[in-house]
């Protein structure tokens, strides 16, 4: 009897709940990765954005980094081939050889090109590599880069070094896109009749122009994630915003020599 | 292919953003060894102490032969022993990491060494070695991954007495050193330089106290029982918390463990109140039962999240164990981490 009352009263007490907490900052990211890893995407998103402007955290942007990266495809582990060699990337990233820009402009184009990257002391190393080290990240399409460059941008603000080596990651996919939509302009460009020349020209000018601000934009992520290599990523930025600002003049010269007016 | 790369990439690098985590108590608790395991909760409101010292230090009132034995303890997962130990210590490198996720997505490894002496009213025990691990990896677009691994060095004691004729009191007093690493991070988070700061590994001293009450009346063929232990209950050597700082346990339960057919049979029901448990009260409740004949013992619990069973053989000096856990944790409000464990005990009786 002793025991059946015992019994009862154990039972009594596990009839009482608690009432629920209010949902907190790291429950909602829990909640949105389980969203991300169940395919809703667009839900997580919704989450991850009322998240970030109440209450701003690194997961939060990461997170919604992670859902836009997810919706266009891009998992990280298909990059592990350039990933592994950030830090050289950052070496490479200041040095343009004159062999590799020949074989990306053509024997016409590339002195004119060389002779200007010359100018800012970016020479004296093979432009072929990091070609190498960009041919290994797969192409996206137009939809799927609009979607990066939204998990870009949601990390602009990150101040870990894990989030902004993701957006890195995600910038380097950007970058190839740009290099590859410059490289399939020049020889249309370069064919064009006389009449469109300026214009073909402008439209190989805003590919290289956005995709000298998208290294720019992986160096900055980069000084972050690896302090020791700060150094040399800031000197790199600098004569690229360098180059940048130079770029008007120097596309009106390399015009003015490639499509003359007459 | 897709997961080696993975694997990979974490290997490489390392960084210094994790955040705060709930660590399942399966890993701060303290309970090791077969019949800890296995009867879960249930262990405190029966007197079995083939592979540790009782659960509920009252019972060692009871009158008992001597006994001085060494038990080996191990789960599935076993190879995973240096890896669980490095991380622990702090030790770890980016390889380690890459080990600990090159197989699975949900890892959980545990092992113990262990030596005690007990005797009516006294025990002395010494396990210089018991790791527990537990880890997984979340979302393919950006791998995240969990990791808790716990290092414990602990000597105990416990000493009991009668109150009166049927109300039995002991007490439990354990010395803990325990090495540990909570922590939840994304790859890139370790990829970066001082990657592996990420981990923050502890090295924290406990002093426990953990009393425990048993009332068990003479005169009833089924032997019914009540007990009542605090566990984990005592004093840090620093007086900031961690998340894998033993928590505070009070176990309450009734059994019965009449003599049925040639054996014994044993029943018990218990709660728990915990800071660290759930809300849901039901998911307190602990079943256990166990069946001894002989040299068998077949022994098995039930809880809402956890399905128990195994069984035990002694033989001359030798002692031998098998378990089945089922355990389902809680990984956040809204997962639940599902693992599947084969434990298995070697014992020797000297």
């Amino acid at each position: 009897m002793r025991l059946l009352l015992l019994i009862s009263s154990i039972l009594v007490f596990t009839s009482c709940q608690n009432s629920k907490p209010e949902v907190s900052v790291e429950d909602q990211n829990q909640r949105a990765l389980t969203l991300i890893e169940k395919g809703q995407m667009d839900e997580a998103i919704e989450i991850l954005k009322v998240q970030e402007a109440s209450r701003p955290n690194d997961r939060s942007k990461t997170l919604l980094a992670s859902a836009y990266a997810k919706k266009a495809g891009f998992e990280i582990q298909d990059y592990w081939g350039y990933t592994v060699g950030y830090p050289e990337l950052v070496e490479e990233a200041q040095v343009v050889g004159k062999k590799g820009l020949e074989n990306i402009f053509g024997q016409q184009l590339a002195p004119v090109i060389y002779q200007e990257l010359e100018k800012q002391g970016m020479t004296g190393a093979d432009l072929n590599l990091i070609l190498k080290r960009l041919a290994q990240v797969p192409e996206r399409t137009a939809e799927q880069i609009e979607l990066l460059i939204q998990a870009r941008d949601s990390l602009s603000q990150a101040e870990s070094g894990g989030a902004r080596l993701y957006r890195a990651i995600i910038g380097v996919v950007i970058l190839k896109y740009a290099l590859s939509r410059t490289v399939e302009y020049i020889p249309k460009a370069a064919l064009s009749p006389k009449s469109q020349c300026k214009k073909a020209w402008q439209t190989v000018s805003n590919w290289f122009l956005f995709s000298l601000q998208g290294l720019d934009e992986v160096l900055k992520d980069i000084s972050i994630g690896f302090p020791s290599q700060a150094t040399q990523a800031q000197e790199a930025s600098g004569k690229i915003k360098q180059f940048i600002e130079e770029l008007p003049q120097k596309k009106k010269e390399l015009t003015g020599q490639i499509c003359p007016e007459n | 292919m897709s997961r080696k790369l993975i694997f990979l990439f974490i290997t490489f690098f390392i960084s210094s953003v994790s955040w705060a985590i709930k660590v399942p108590s399966s890993i701060t608790n303290g309970r090791n060894g077969l019949y800890r395991q296995t009867l879960g909760a249930a262990c405190f409101s029966f007197d079995l102490s083939s592979d540790a010292v009782p659960c509920n230090p009252a019972y060692l009132a009871k009158e008992r032969d001597p006994e001085f034995k060494i038990q080996l303890f191990g789960g599935n997962n076993i190879s995973y022993l240096p890896e669980a130990t490095e991380i622990s210590k702090g030790e770890a490198t980016p390889e380690t990491i890459r080990d600990l996720f090159k197989d699975s997505s949900i890892s959980e490894m545990q092992g113990a060494v262990s030596a005690y002496y007990v005797r009516e009213k006294f025990s002395i025990s010494y396990e210089p070695y018991a790791v527990r691990l537990q880890s997984t990896i979340r979302n393919s677009a950006l791998p995240e991954l969990t990791l808790f691994g716990v290092l414990d060095d602990s000597i105990s004691t416990q000493f009991a007495s009668y109150i009166t004729q049927d109300l039995y009191l002991g007490l439990t007093l354990r010395y803990l050193r325990r090495q540990s690493v909570a922590s939840r991070f994304f790859a890139t988070d370790i990829a970066i330089e001082k990657g592996m700061d990420t981990l923050n590994p502890e090295d924290k001293s406990y002093l426990l106290l953990e009393p425990g009450l048993l009332y068990s009346p003479e005169g009833f063929a089924w032997r019914p029982e009540a007990s009542l232990t605090l566990v984990n209950g005592g004093i840090h050597s620093t007086s900031d918390s961690t998340a894998t700082d033993p928590v505070p346990e009070v176990h309450f339960s009734v059994a019965v463990s009449p003599e049925v057919g040639l054996g014994r049979w044993g029943l018990s029901l218990g709660t728990q109140w915990s800071s660290a448990e759930t809300d849901d009260r039901l998911e307190m409740l602990t079943i256990g039962s166990y069946y001894e004949i002989g040299i068998l013992t077949v022994l098995g619990s039930l809880a809402t999240r956890t399905q128990n069973i195994g069984f035990n053989v002694r033989f001359n000096h030798l002692n031998l164990g098998l378990s089945f856990i089922n355990r389902q944790e809680k990984l956040d409000a809204f997962e639940d981490l599902k693992t599947h464990q084969v434990l298995l005990l070697l014992g020797v009786e000297i």
